[in-house]
């Protein structure tokens, strides 16, 4: 196995090969990877038409007492020492196993799985609008503070930097409102989301570079007063 | 005969089925698992192939990605994906389906654009995306409209016209004429064989490899040109600029640095309030900036630097430098031509001049080491101190000392309320001495002329004294006042202080 493979397949496990540039070239050129994740894709697929056919609520009853009534004989039958010497308990372990083995690879599989990444990537399921809505919700906090900071001097805005800075805020304020009319129509789109965010991002830097350079200009002024009273 | 213990004889199909149970436990689980999914996402695709005869394509398009690849069939390949999220699987389905993707062959060439119906769900659940990936004759011209989504065009030999916003943009590997578009997104160009024209506005704009020539313009964002082959002209504002390995070049920008370095003809920068890098320029480098320092280095033809608080930094020129700012320090060297400074309240630094050098300054100190021709300076209220120098030394100055070490040819200075000191004369080939006259008030006076000098002295001081190493020949003495000749006489010694001593001493 080569490096590449290793990385692929290790990619598999992560639950992301879709999503790594590297992966998806080394795929489109190896045979045996592309067969590894075929074989996921499709274990995945069959599994969702076995979904629709076969609903049993009843199963793990079933098989609990399928299991109870095995060992109950087994313990009937023979010692506590011979039981482990049945072959039975060893295909009943066995089956345990593949039950969650099974289960824990599909699990991994669907969470994870390319498909699903993919479809994460445009857009987003509730628990991660959350979290976006969060962080936007917090930059709009942070940018309401250091708005109320800076207001004044961008009112009296007369400098060629002053000036600068209203107009690429002003630029960010049309940036913003363009994407939360689209975010209005499409809410749950990722690239819109990521976009407003990093708008936010922008902004809240700007006001911050800004307040930085009002305090510069402060201290400049007291230092300058104070020179001059002293003088 | 060997005894063993009995055996129970288990009808196979228990553990069998227990086996089998657990399998299918297994796969439903599975099942259950690859659903785990909301089930109220919808994919649908979209695909179709345009015949594409004449024309260009033309693509409008918002929310999502748009991919272009080209062939060499004369189709035009449409794969588009429409991704929808709703409250139940059948609003995704509808929506899915009000989405639409028209694609159609027109006179004009194919037309492909995106429907998407009119949405108004404040904090609902109906959300979507639509990608394309296009395969289009890589001859055929490109027109493509984006918004809110990636767009990356590659390998097109024909001329493309690019307008997105608040998305990356990414074209590689054309051959035509390119113009490209952006906003809110950065524009990341490389390997492209034609004239390229790129306009930005708050992002980052990346250009390599541009065989043709370049425009790009930019707002609240960077700019980085590498490897173009024809001229470049940069407009920026409130973002850096770093040009390489390009022709002419023509940057303008404010708020911002700019860097340029290998630039294979000449080069123009205008900026404000930012600073300056420039090295290896092949022709001549104007240099404009305020607030910001200017630095060059290794510039083929002349430089010209003009700056307002700035500090101006800079060496190996091969042509000639002419500088000026104010409320900043200049220094230079390695200048093969001649140089003029001017600098007004910053000091001003010149060494390794090839030719002459120019210094008009005030309220700075002037210092200028191994200057080729001679040197003229005109300071106030600032020192100067000059040393191997090769020509004449003209210096006017005031409240501030001079000194004078090494100069070839004549020297004159006019000061006043400060002292000056020369030494280390030599006279040109063939002649033994050269004029020297020096002019003071409120300050000592010395000059140390050579033992076979010949000259003739003429010094006066209204309150000081006279004083000489050297045997002089007096020929007229009064108060404050000598006149005389040292050796033959034969250039003038001009010293004239009004309080303050005045001292002639011998060359070591």
């Amino acid at each position: 196995m080569t490096t590449d493979c290793e990385r692929a397949q290790q990619s598999l496990l992560d639950g992301a090969p879709a999503s790594d540039p590297a992966v998806r070239e080394h795929i489109a050129v190896c045979s045996r990877c592309d067969a590894v994740i075929r074989t996921f894709d499709e274990i995945s697929a069959t599994a969702r038409e076995l979904r629709g056919t076969w609903e049993s609520p009843e199963l793990w009853q079933r098989i609990e007492s399928s299991i109870r009534t095995e060992v109950a004989g087994t313990r009937a039958a023979t010692g506590r020492l011979r039981r482990w010497h049945d072959p039975r308990v060893w295909q009943i372990a066995a089956a345990f196993v593949l039950v969650i083995g099974i289960g824990a690879v599909a699990m991994r599989v669907a969470t994870t799985s390319p498909d699903g990444e993919e479809y994460d990537r445009w857009l987003l399921r509730e628990s991660a609008l959350q979290e976006v809505e969060k962080s936007e919700k917090a930059y709009m906090q942070s940018i309401d503070r250091l708005s109320s900071l800076v207001e004044p001097a961008m009112d009296d805005a007369s400098t060629p930097l002053a000036i600068a800075y209203r107009e690429k805020l002003m630029l960010l304020d049309s940036a913003i409102a363009e994407c939360q009319a689209a975010i209005d129509a499409n809410r749950q789109n990722a690239h819109l989301r990521h976009q407003l965010l990093a708008v936010y991002r922008e902004k809240n830097r700007t006001l911050q570079d800004l307040v930085r350079e009002e305090a510069n200009d402060q201290q400049i002024t007291a230092e300058s007063d104070s020179a001059v009273s002293q003088h | 005969m060997i005894s063993r213990s009995p055996r129970r004889v288990t009808p196979p199909y228990h553990s069998t089925r227990a086996l089998g149970a657990a399998i299918v436990a297994g796969l439903l689980l599975f099942g259950a698992a690859v659903d785990a999914r909301a089930d109220d996402e919808v994919v649908r695709k979209f695909q179709r192939t345009l015949n594409l005869t004449k024309g260009g394509v033309s693509i409008d398009h918002r929310m999502g990605s748009v991919v272009i690849r080209t062939h060499r069939k004369p189709q035009v390949v449409v794969n588009a994906v429409i991704k929808t999220s709703a409250a139940g699987k059948e609003a995704a389905e509808r929506l899915a389906e009000q989405i639409a993707i028209v694609a159609e062959e027109k006179p004009s060439g194919v037309v492909i654009r995106t429907e998407i119906p009119n949405l108004k769900t404040r904090h609902g659940k109906l959300s979507f995306s639509v990608d394309y990936d296009i395969v289009m004759p890589e001859s055929a011209p490109l027109t493509l409209r984006n918004r809110f989504g990636n767009v990356s065009v590659s390998d097109l030999k024909a001329t493309a016209d690019i307008v997105n916003s608040h998305g990356r943009v990414e074209v590689r590997n054309g051959r035509g004429s390119q113009r490209i578009e952006n906003s809110f997104g950065s524009i990341d160009v490389a390997q492209i064989h034609g004239d390229t024209t790129i306009q930005d506005n708050n992002g980052a704009i990346s250009v390599k490899g541009v065989n043709g020539s370049l425009a790009v313009t930019n707002r609240f964002g960077s700019v980085k040109v590498s490897d173009v082959s024809r001229a470049v002209t940069i407009t920026n504002a409130n973002g850096s600029i770093d040009a390489s390995d390009v022709g002419n070049a023509m940057i303008k920008s404010s708020f911002g640095s700019v860097s340029a370095s290998r630039i294979r003809g000449g080069l123009q920068v205008t900026n404000t309030n930012g600073r300056v890098d420039v090295r290896d320029v092949n022709g001549n480098a104007t240099l404009r900036t305020s607030f910001g320092s200017i630095n060059f280095s290794t510039i083929q033809g002349n430089v010209e630097c003009k700056s307002t608080n700035s500090r101006i930094l800079g060496k190996d020129v091969n042509g000639n430098a002419t500088i000026e700012n104010t409320f900043g320090t200049v220094e230079v060297r390695g200048v093969n031509g001649s140089s003029r400074i001017s600098n007004q309240n910053g000091s001003t630094s010149a060494s390794g001049i090839g030719g002459n050098l120019t210094i008009d300054s005030r309220f700075g100190l002037v210092k200028a080491d191994r200057i080729g021709g001679s040197i003229e300076v005109e300071n106030a209220n600032g020192g100067v101190n000059a040393s191997s120098v090769g020509g004449e030394a003209k210096i006017r100055t005031s409240f501030a000392p001079v000194f004078l070490n090494g100069v070839g040819r004549s020297v004159e200075v006019q000061n006043q309320n400060g002292s000056i000191a020369v030494s280390g004369l030599s006279a040109a080939a063939g002649k033994s001495c050269n004029a020297i006259s020096l002019k003071t008030s409120f300050g000592a006076l010395r000059v140390a002329v050579p033992q076979n000098g010949a000259y003739q002295v003429s010094a006066r001081t209204s309150f000081g004294r006279i004083v000489t190493d050297l045997p002089l020949t007096v020929t007229e003495s009064g108060e404050g006042s000598l006149s005389g000749t040292i050796g033959a006489g034969n250039c003038n010694l001009i010293l004239a202080n009004q309080n303050g001593n005045i001292q002639i001493e011998r060359s070591e």
